[in-house]
C-alpha cells in the first residue's frame, strides 16, 4: 500500500521551528551550532524544509548526510536523532524565548512536553505553538487548499489564477489601490483574503477575470472610501479566519456571536469559562452564569466562594452531587436530569490574590426563580393552587433523595428553584446534606435569616431524618402562601384543610403533637387527596414570574 | 455525488412497506457492503448541482453494535423520510444531502470486527440514501471495553469529506453521532491504517480531531434514551468534549425529529425554544413526542442563545476579600 501524505507535509517550517530544528539536531547529535547547521543543510539544502521532508528522514539519510557534513558524529546519536525527527509536526511546541523544542530521546524512549509547560532549557521560557496555516482559502471558489498551492488551474480552464498574495500582485501588474493596500496592512490581512471575502462573502466580485481591475479600482466593488476599505479589510480577515485551518485549536465563533468576546474569563480545573454575570448570592458563594470557552460550548453556573472559610461545606456539596449523579437507583436516569449536575470543581485566584473555591454545575435552562424571589414578588402569598404543584414537585424530589439515602437539610426558600413555564422544580445548595440511614449524622449548619424554616429538632442537633426535610418543605409552602413559617399562621384566604395540613406537617409544637408521614410519597398522596377535595381533579394552573404588571 | 431529486412519496412508500419486516431482512448484509468500505476512499463529496444549488451536508453516524441497532432499524422502517420532509417543509434547508456512516468497535479484543467503519455517499435522493442505510452491515458486536469507534467516524468526516456548503458558502454541515458508550481518547494510527488505509504515523488525540471536524460541521452526540446516558459514564465522557451538543433523547424513536429540530434551531428556523413544540404539533407530531423532543433540545437551544428569555444577570465581578457568609454552624 502506498504511504499516504499528511495534509501538512508540504508546509514549510516557520522560522522559529526551523531554528528549533537546528537546535534539536545540535542537542541530540551532540554537535556544535555550525556543525548542526551544516548537517541540516546537507539534509535539506538551504532554507527551511517542509514538515514532510523532516518527517521522512531515515537513519540512513542522516548517516549519509553526516558523512558529508560532520563525519565524526556518534552513530548512536544519529540513530536517536532519526527517531526524533518524525515527531516534529505543526503541533510541536517551541519555547517562546530560546526556540528549543523539548523533544528528547533517552534510550529509544521519546519524551515531549505539552503547550504551556515551562521550558527546561532556559530560565523564563514557556512552550507555545508557533501559529501557522495548514489549509488556506482559495479565493476563487472557497475551497480549502494546501497553503503552498500557488495557482488555481481548474476554475477557468486554460487560465492559471494566482492564489497567493505574491502571485496576485504580479497578476495585478505589481500594484493595488494605495489606500486599499494600507487598509489591508493595517488590518493585518492579505490580498487573497480580501478577494475571497468580496467574491464569496459580499458576492460583489462575480467575474474572476475582473479581480485585478478591481484591485486597481475598488469603487467597482462598491467600496468608496478609506473607511469602507478598513471595514472590508477587517471583515475579510474574519472571513478567512473562520474558515482556514491552523495548528491553533479552533476559535469559538458561536460564543462570540453570543457576545462572549468581551466577557471576563475564569479558569477552573483546566477549563476557561466566560462569565455572563451574577445571578445570585448564596449562603457561601456568589453565583454566576457562564459559558465554557470552547466550541461547542456548555452553559454552566459557577459558585465562587465569597467567604474563605467554608471550603469544607463546598467540598461536602461536591461529594453529595457526585454521589447523586453516580447513583444506580432505577430512578436515577430521571432525577439526575433535574437535580443539580456536577461538572467540575477547583480553585481560582482572584484579582485580590486570594484563592477561592469554585464549583461548576450545569446551567438548567429557564430554572430562574427561587421561592425567595416568589415571596418577594407575591408578599401577600401566591394562589394556593400554585403552591399545590410546587409542593408536589418538591416532595417527588425529596422522595428520591431520601430513597438514595440523603437528607438535604436546608430546604429553605432560597434553595428551591422553579422553572415557571414547565412547572418544574429543583433543589439547590447541598452543602448541608448528610447520609441519614446510620441514624447518627446531624445537620451541622443553618442558613442565616431562615431559622424560622428549620424545625426545632434540627436546630437542637437531633439525628438527621427525612421528616426534617418534609417539615421544612411544608414551612416553605407556608412562606410562599404569605404565612409565617415560624408558627404556621396563614392568611385567611388559604382554604382551611390545606392550612391545617401544612401546619400539621411543619413540626410545630412538641414532638407529641407532630403528625409524621411515613415518607415523602405518603405525604404527597395524603396532600393530593386534600387538594382534590378543595379544588377538584388536578388541572394546570398558570403561575407568572414576574407577576403581571398592571 | 448528491444528484437526484428528493421525492418524499417514493421515499415514504419505500419505508412503509417494510415496517413489519424483521430487522435481519431489512438489513440483509452479513458482511461489509463494498460500496460502504472506507478503505482507500479519498473523499466523499457533497456537491452543489443544478437540481441542488444549495446542498447542505448531513452525516448520520449509526452505532451498529448490539445495543444500538434500534436506531438504524427505526430510521429504515419509519423515520428517515421524516427527517428530510421536516427539514424541507419547514424551510430549514433547501437541499439536504445525507451520508450514512456506521461504526462498530475496532478495539474490541477477542472478536475482530469486520466492519468497524462503514461510510456511504452524500445523497439527495431518498432511494439512494435508503440504499446506503440498508446496506449497512449490522454486526451487533461491541461492548465489554467501554467505548466504540466513534473516533473513526470523526476522523473520516475530518479528513475524507469535502463539502460545498462550507467550502463555497461558509455554511457548516451537520454531523450526528448516535451512541451509548464513551469515546476512545485517541484516534489510533494503527486502526486508521487498517480500516481506512491512511498512514498518520501517530495517534491523534480525540479533542484534536473533534476540533478539526467542528471547523466544518456542527457535531452532535445523540443518546437514544435517558437510562443510557449513564451507561459507563457515556454522557459525562461526551460532555467533556461536546458540551451542550450532547443530547439526551427520551426515546430512540425521536432521533429524526431531534436531529431536524437541532438543525432548525441552529439555522434559526425556530427563533427560540418556545417555537419548537407548536411547530412539531403543526406537523402532526403527537403531544407526548413533541414534549420529548422539546426537552431533548432545550439545553442546546440555550447554549446557542435560543433558549428563551431569562432574567438578566447582574454585571458584577467575582467576589474579593473575605466576604460575609450566611451560614451559621450549629
Amino acid at each position: 500500500m502506498p504511504i499516504r501524505d499528511e495534509p501538512t507535509d508540504a508546509v514549510r517550517l516557520p522560522p522559529p521551528m526551523d531554528r528549533a530544528l537546528a537546535l534539536l539536531i545540535a542537542r541530540a547529535a551532540g554537535l556544535k551550532t555550525d556543525e548542526a547547521e551544516a548537517l541540516k543543510t546537507a539534509l535539506f539544502g538551504n532554507g527551511p524544509p517542509t514538515f514532510g521532508q523532516v518527517r521522512r528522514i531515515s537513519a540512513a539519510d542522516l548517516a549519509s548526510a553526516a558523512d558529508k557534513a560532520c563525519p565524526k558524529t556518534a552513530v548512536v546519536a544519529l540513530k536517536e536523532l532519526a527517531e526524533l525527527m518524525p515527531r516534529i509536526d505543526p503541533r510541536t511546541p517551541v519555547c517562546d524565548r530560546c526556540d528549543e523544542s523539548p523533544l528528547s530521546n533517552v534510550g529509544g524512549k521519546i519524551f515531549a512536553l505539552d503547550v504551556g509547560a515551562v521550558c527546561p532549557f532556559c530560565p523564563k521560557g514557556r512552550l507555545e505553538l508557533v501559529p501557522m496555516k495548514l489549509r488556506m482559502v482559495a479565493w476563487t471558489d472557497g475551497h480549502l487548499t494546501e497553503p503552498q498551492t500557488t495557482h488555481d488551474l481548474r476554475i477557468l480552464p486554460g487560465c492559471e489564477l494566482p492564489l497567493q498574495d505574491e502571485g496576485i500582485l504580479h497578476w495585478a501588474d505589481g500594484w493595488i489601490e494605495p489606500a486599499l493596500e494600507r487598509a489591508l496592512r493595517d488590518a493585518g490581512t492579505s490580498v487573497y483574503a480580501f478577494l475571497a471575502y468580496m467574491r464569496l462573502g459580499r458576492k460583489t466580485l462575480a467575474r474572476i477575470e475582473d479581480a485585478a481591475d478591481m484591485l486597481h479600482d475598488p469603487k467597482r466593488l462598491g467600496l468608496a472610501d478609506a473607511r469602507s476599505f478598513a471595514e472590508a479589510a477587517k471583515a475579510a480577515k474574519a472571513f478567512v479566519e473562520a474558515r482556514e485551518v491552523t495548528n491553533i485549536p479552533a476559535k469559538p465563533f458561536l460564543i462570540e456571536r453570543l457576545g462572549g468576546r468581551n466577557l471576563p474569563r475564569l479558569t477552573v480545573a483546566g477549563r476557561t469559562y466566560l462569565l455572563e454575570g451574577r445571578i445570585g448570592r448564596g449562603d457561601k458563594t456568589d453565583v454566576f452564569r457562564a459559558l465554557w470557552d470552547h466550541q461547542p460550548t456548555e452553559r454552566v453556573v459557577l459558585k465562587i466562594s465569597r467567604t474563605l472559610d467554608d471550603a469544607d461545606l463546598m467540598k461536602n456539596e461536591v461529594r453529595v452531587l457526585k454521589a447523586i449523579q453516580a447513583s444506580e437507583d432505577p430512578g436515577a436516569y430521571f432525577f439526575t436530569r433535574i437535580l443539580p449536575e456536577y461538572v467540575a470543581d477547583g480553585t481560582t485566584v482572584g484579582s485580590d490574590g486570594l484563592e477561592r473555591r469554585v464549583t461548576v454545575l450545569r446551567d438548567r435552562n429557564l430554572f430562574d426563580w427561587t421561592l425567595e424571589d416568589v415571596i418577594e414578588e407575591y408578599p401577600e402569598g401566591v394562589e394556593p393552587q400554585s403552591m399545590v404543584w410546587m409542593w408536589n414537585r418538591v416532595l417527588t424530589l425529596l422522595a428520591w433523595t431520601h430513597r438514595i439515602g440523603y437528607v438535604h437539610g436546608a430546604i429553605v426558600p432560597s434553595h428551591v428553584l422553579l422553572h415557571v413555564q414547565n412547572h418544574a422544580v429543583t433543589l439547590l445548595d447541598w452543602a448541608a446534606a448528610v447520609r441519614y440511614k446510620s441514624g447518627k449524622e446531624r445537620i451541622a449548619i443553618v442558613s442565616d435569616g431562615y431559622e424560622a424554616y428549620y424545625p426545632k429538632a434540627l436546630l437542637s442537633k437531633e439525628a438527621a431524618s427525612p421528616e426534617m426535610d418534609l417539615a421544612m418543605s411544608a414551612r416553605c409552602m407556608i412562606g410562599i402562601l404569605g404565612g409565617s413559617p415560624k408558627d404556621g399562621r396563614l392568611p385567611a384566604s388559604v382554604p382551611t384543610p390545606i392550612a391545617d395540613f401544612l401546619r400539621l406537617h411543619g413540626m410545630y409544637g412538641k414532638p407529641s403533637e407532630w403528625t409524621r408521614a411515613k415518607d415523602a410519597l405518603e405525604l404527597q398522596k395524603a396532600f393530593g387527596k386534600i387538594a382534590e377535595s378543595v379544588y377538584g381533579p388536578r388541572a394546570f394552573h398558570p403561575f407568572l414570574m414576574p407577576r403581571k404588571r398592571k | 455525488m448528491g444528484g437526484g431529486h428528493y421525492d418524499r412519496d417514493a421515499h415514504e412508500a419505500l419505508t412503509t412497506t417494510r415496517v413489519h419486516k424483521p430487522r435481519e431482512e431489512v438489513f440483509a448484509q452479513r458482511k461489509m457492503h463494498p460500496s460502504l468500505n472506507p478503505f482507500g476512499v479519498a473523499m466523499r463529496e457533497s456537491r452543489d448541482s443544478d437540481n441542488h444549488p444549495n446542498s447542505r451536508a448531513i452525516i448520520l453516524v449509526m452505532d451498529q453494535t448490539g445495543s444500538m441497532q434500534d436506531i438504524p432499524e427505526n430510521l429504515a422502517k419509519k423515520t428517515l423520510p421524516k427527517l428530510m420532509t421536516t427539514l424541507i417543509d419547514e424551510g430549514t434547508l433547501a437541499d439536504p444531502q445525507v451520508m450514512f456512516m456506521a461504526i462498530g468497535d475496532a478495539e474490541a479484543s477477542g472478536e475482530r470486527e469486520e466492519s468497524p467503519l462503514q461510510a456511504g455517499q452524500f445523497e439527495s435522493e431518498g432511494s439512494l440514501m435508503d440504499k446506503d442505510l440498508t446496506n449497512i452491515h449490522l454486526e451487533g458486536g461491541g461492548g465489554g471495553n467501554e467505548g466504540e469507534s466513534y473516533d473513526l467516524a470523526l476522523y473520516f468526516a475530518a479528513r475524507h469529506t469535502s463539502i460545498d456548503c462550507f467550502e463555497k458558502r461558509g455554511e457548516k454541515g451537520y454531523m450526528f453521532i448516535t451512541g451509548d458508550e464513551p469515546c476512545f481518547s485517541r484516534v489510533s494510527a494503527k486502526i486508521v491504517k487498517r480500516v481506512i488505509g491512511d498512514d498518520i504515523k501517530r495517534d491523534i488525540p480525540i479533542d484534536d480531531i473533534i476540533a478539526e471536524v467542528s471547523k466544518r460541521y456542527h457535531v452532535f452526540f445523540l443518546i437514544p434514551d435517558l437510562p443510557r446516558r449513564q451507561y459507563a459514564g457515556c454522557e459525562a465522557s461526551w460532555r467533556k468534549r461536546l458540551g451542550d451538543n450532547v443530547i439526551g433523547q427520551e426515546s430512540p424513536d425521536d432521533t429524526s425529529l431531534v436531529a431536524a429540530t437541532l438543525i432548525g434551531l441552529t439555522e434559526g428556523t425556530y427563533s427560540d425554544l418556545s417555537e419548537v413544540a407548536p411547530a412539531l404539533k403543526k406537523r402532526g407530531v403527537n403531544k407526548d413526542q413533541a414534549a420529548r423532543v422539546y426537552r431533548a433540545v432545550a439545553q442546546y437551544a440555550a447554549a446557542i442563545g435560543r433558549g428563551g428569555e431569562r432574567p438578566a444577570a447582574e454585571d458584577k465581578e467575582p467576589p474579593t476579600g473575605q466576604g460575609k457568609g450566611r451560614t451559621r454552624r450549629l
